[in-house]
């Protein structure tokens, strides 16, 4: 599946958190009667998901009659953005929108790959940020730059 | 002892009227049995050779004979009631000298008795009095000896301990070393311990103080670069974190 649709819309958690929800929304109306795709995404789902989801499925190519295809499709998509890889980075401040987008397009750009973030805030990190992915955690924060800074004199 | 002095009592007031009745028999018997000497001449009987002036006198004899058995009879009686008069009034007075010889006696024994018991009371009080003051005189000598066994005993001890002690001072100079060695390497020993204390201390309290100064460095950092750091300052360090993280192989996308 060409999730590139999906890289400018989902960055954050919390952002397929919500995609998730509607997709769940979308797999229960596909075993309604007289289902309409194009009723159930102006009907149940936001304004921006309903964009991405209906570039994905153009850009999928599949036929939007086809209830079944269109379930394998969601089905597909639920798959592919729950196993997103999670970035879990500890800053400062609070991102705004042109920081995250930075960030993630950092990863886009190295791997070549969509990923998800997983921001919180610490303010006692001063600058930069303290990195987790898999299990493993560095610390690339400006308070651990000062205190190795004061320990070695 | 009384009893038996009542017993005696009686047994001789008995003696004396048997021997009273016994005195009455023989004098009324004595009466009967008296000589024709004694007899007045009518009266002696008449021997063989002449029975019938006998048996004539004999007759006559017998009327004057009781006249004067009758008198003898009544003398006797007068004799024998006398005597018992006498030995009753005599028993009387020896039963009134019974009685009043037990009221002394009894006056007696309870005088002795009293003398006995002061004697005794005397005698306790003497003894008590002995007694209180040997027991005086034992606790004054026990004491004495206690003072005394205390004494030596410490005295005991304090030469035993001097004896020690020279001994020690002995086994010291002995070995070499003074007293003033001993003390100075005791001495170096503590200030060797105490340095090294002072310097744990020292080096645990001046760690304590570099973490405070730490945090608060940190907080000054914090509070001054927070402010000042621009965004997009922030942006760039985070860029660089990822750079770094990369380079450090945390991402095995």
């Amino acid at each position: 599946m060409d999730l590139t649709a999906l890289h400018s819309y989902l960055r954050t958690k919390r952002e397929t958190t919500g995609l998730i929800i509607v997709i769940e929304k979308l797999q229960e109306a596909v075993f309604k009667q007289n289902f309409n795709l194009d009723n159930a995404l102006s009907k149940d789902v936001p304004l921006e998901e309903k964009d991405v989801i209906e570039k994905l499925i153009r850009d999928s190519g599949i036929n939007i009659e086809n209830r079944q295809d269109v379930q394998t499709f969601l089905t597909k998509l639920q798959k592919e953005v729950s196993s997103l890889p999670t970035i879990h980075i500890i800053l400062a401040i609070s991102p705004k929108e042109e920081m995250i987008e930075a960030i993630h397009n950092w990863f886009y750009q190295n791997y070549k790959k969509t990923v998800l973030l997983d921001i919180s805030v610490d303010e006692t990190v001063i600058g930069g940020g303290v990195i987790s992915f898999d299990g493993k955690a560095n610390d690339y924060s400006l308070r651990n730059t000062i205190s190795q800074m004061q320990s070695s004199g | 002892m009384i009893i038996e002095i009542g017993l005696i009592q009686n047994f001789l007031l008995a003696v004396i009227v048997v021997a009273a009745f016994s005195l009455a028999i023989i004098l009324i018997r004595n009466l009967f049995k008296r000589k024709p000497a004694d007899v007045p001449v009518d009266m002696h009987p008449i021997d063989g050779s002449n029975n019938r002036v006998h048996q004539h006198a004999t007759d006559d004899q017998i009327k004057i004979d009781d006249k004067a058995y009758r008198n003898i009879i009544k003398t006797a009686q007068k004799h024998a009631k006398n005597i018992l008069n006498h030995t009753t009034a005599a028993a009387t007075e020896i039963l009134a000298n019974s009685k009043q010889t037990n009221e002394n006696l009894e006056g007696e024994l309870d005088k002795i008795l009293q003398q006995i018991a002061a004697r005794d009371i005397h005698e306790l009080k003497n003894a008590t009095g002995t007694h209180e003051a040997e027991y005086q005189k034992h606790l004054q000598s026990t004491q004495q000896d206690l003072l005394k066994a205390t004494k030596d005993t410490i005295e005991a001890t304090k030469k035993t301990y001097q004896e020690k002690l020279d001994q020690f001072t002995s086994e010291l100079i002995k070995s070499g070393l003074s007293t003033q060695d001993l003390v100075d390497k005791k001495t170096k020993e503590l200030l060797t311990v105490a340095d090294q204390e002072i310097a744990d201390y020292k080096k645990a309290q001046l760690g304590k103080v570099d973490d405070q100064i730490k945090k608060l460095l940190e907080k000054v950092y914090r509070d001054v670069l927070r402010i000042g750091i621009p965004e997009n300052v922030h942006q760039d360090l985070i860029i660089k974190s990822l750079d770094e993280a990369k380079k450090d192989g945390l991402f095995k996308l």
